[in-house]
């Protein structure tokens, strides 16, 4: 500790610098609009209230947004659990014509950014008749090279015997993959659950232009939609909100970070 | 060329990371043995049953976990790893939003601070010499965290002895970084800034929540321009720019290979 003590020092006048905002908005959530509005500003409120959070529910249809948020953060995930885990597991341990390539043609997804096929992909959704519904928000990210990539690279680290030896037993291919394989993939599961669930949990361009009415809104989109809209002055609303939207996610990354910050030290992608 | 640079990249990382997984299963492993050696209990080469290869699997999550805190600063290192980190996983709008009111000019967080030491701070987003810095700003603040743990995922990948072997020629702090930590992590430097780079030149939800591209579009970026055209209706305008972003982004990654590739 004697030489360290200024890099501590550094360390926590950082994560003061990190928790300030964060803190700013959970103190400000439960001040009154007169208050937010003081100059100077108060640090802890004088009269606190939580008449924001009832405006959620009242003024606001936050619930819905919370729920809409929730059902296509789990789907997105369910469905990411489920074939990124296939694909990868074919890409790493079966062997069959243009698996390499295949792989290949994978990973060059990666590169193209979200920009570039958002429009065609708007367009497409629309055609099939997607726009404005649970689907449209959902199906786009039902599997992502990002999770084939990772589960690739996870199975291609579990020895062939154990598939052989399940073979040999007679197991069918797909009770291999599912009753075998798949349990000893559990960290890479976690990592890529929670990777995935967060990703869709913040996800906005998307819900942004497919959500249509109100009722589809996720809770990105209806804080951004209220922070620049007609509600853009009521402040107090405007910081529950954002802890609505903070919270899970905090929560969820306090109860997961070890495999939060694996995936991005294996990766370096959000 | 530039795909083929970038793949090979994405997937060297992810290899040497996924090695230095696997070399550890096999120092525990392998450390167990000799502890079950010990203390005379039979050795089991290879995890015989699904059970054991759970256990193996889980083991390697933690020991994972346990070896990123081995050097350096070791107290508290969870509490300013997931500190930091924090503004990553937290949703872009929600953050724009409470930066908004830490940037308002009256009675922001910011300038209350700045008004403590005397300084008079402007009213950072509706100003255009401002605006811009501001939200650069916030980005470098939210995305500290990611940077800091693939730094220190690099840095836990050169092996201690580099530095001892710099202490005992004689290299002072500053030297031993400069002329054996860094070139060590050029790989780490490009892969953040290939990635990080992406990622901003795609700058999108802080001008949307925070200005609206404005004042006077002093923060209009290359995606907010492109979902301006695509609100207009202008889809092939509004893909054409998408595409020249892409190049862009092609470009610039190709450059910064250039610059930080191994000489």
């Amino acid at each position: 500790m004697r030489r360290t003590w200024w890099i501590y020092l550094i360390g926590v006048l950082g994560l003061v610098a990190v928790a300030a905002p964060f803190l700013w908005m959970v103190l400000g959530s439960f001040k009154t609009q007169g208050e937010l509005l003081r100059v100077p500003p108060t640090w802890w409120p004088q009269d606190a209230t939580t008449q924001n959070y009832g405006d959620l529910f009242s003024k606001a249809n936050f619930p819905r947004y919370f729920l809409n948020s929730a059902l296509v953060a789990l789907a997105v995930t369910a469905g990411n659990l489920v074939f990124c885990s296939m694909i990868g597991y074919a890409l790493a341990k079966l062997r069959f014509k243009g698996r390499n390539a295949l792989f290949v043609l994978v990973m060059a997804t990666l590169m193209i950014p979200g920009m570039v096929t958002f429009v065609p992909l708007f367009v497409l959704v629309t055609n099939a008749g997607l726009a404005n519904s649970y689907p449209g928000l959902i199906l786009p990210f039902l599997v992502s090279p990002f999770g084939v990539f990772l589960m690739r690279q996870f199975f291609l680290g579990l020895p062939d015997d154990l598939i052989d030896a399940g073979r040999v037993d007679g197991t069918s291919e797909l009770g291999i993959f599912a009753r075998i394989m798949l349990p000893l993939t559990r960290p890479a599961l976690a990592t890529l659950g929670i990777l995935t669930f967060l990703g869709s949990w913040n996800n906005f361009l998307w819900p942004l232009v497919i959500a249509q009415t109100e009722d589809k809104y996720t809770l990105p989109v209806a804080l951004a939609l209220y922070s620049t809209g007609q509600n853009a002055q009521n402040y107090g609303l405007l910081m529950a909100g954002a802890v609505v939207v903070v919270v899970p996610v905090l929560v969820m990354f306090l109860a997961f970070q070890r495999h939060v910050t694996k995936g991005i030290a294996i990766t370096g992608l959000k | 060329m530039f795909s083929r640079k970038y793949l090979i990249v994405v997937l060297s990382v992810a290899s040497v990371a996924m090695a230095r997984h696997h070399s550890r299963k096999y120092v525990t492993r392998e450390r167990s043995y000799a502890d079950q050696e010990i203390r005379g209990e039979p050795i089991d080469v290879e995890p015989q049953t699904r059970a054991q290869w759970e256990a193996v699997a889980e083991e390697d999550a933690r020991v994972g976990y346990q070896a990123d805190r081995d050097r350096g600063v070791k107290r508290f290192q969870a509490l300013f790893k997931v500190g930091y980190y924090l503004p990553v996983v937290t949703s872009i709008v929600a953050i724009a939003v409470i930066w908004r009111f830490v940037l308002s000019p009256d009675n922001g967080l910011l300038n209350t601070v700045l008004g403590w030491v005397g300084i008079d701070g402007p009213n950072w987003l509706a100003s255009k010499t401002w605006a811009m810095p501001s939200l650069i700003a916030m980005a470098v603040w939210r995305n500290f965290g990611s940077a800091m743990i693939i730094f220190l995922a690099g840095l836990q990948g050169i092996p201690e002895s580099v530095e001892e072997a710099g202490q005992i020629d004689g290299a002072g702090p500053w030297q031993r970084f400069r002329y054996l930590i860094l070139p060590l992590l050029r790989p780490t430097v490009l892969f953040t800034s290939v990635t990080t780079g992406i990622g901003y030149l795609q700058f999108f939800e802080e001008p949307f929540v925070m200005t609206q591209g404005g004042p006077l579009d002093s923060t209009v970026s290359v995606s907010m321009a492109t979902y301006d055209q695509f609100g207009f209706g202008n889809y092939g305008l509004a893909t054409s720019m998408a595409y020249i972003l892409f190049v862009v982004i092609a470009v610039i990654t190709f450059i910064q290979f250039r610059l930080l590739r191994e000489k």
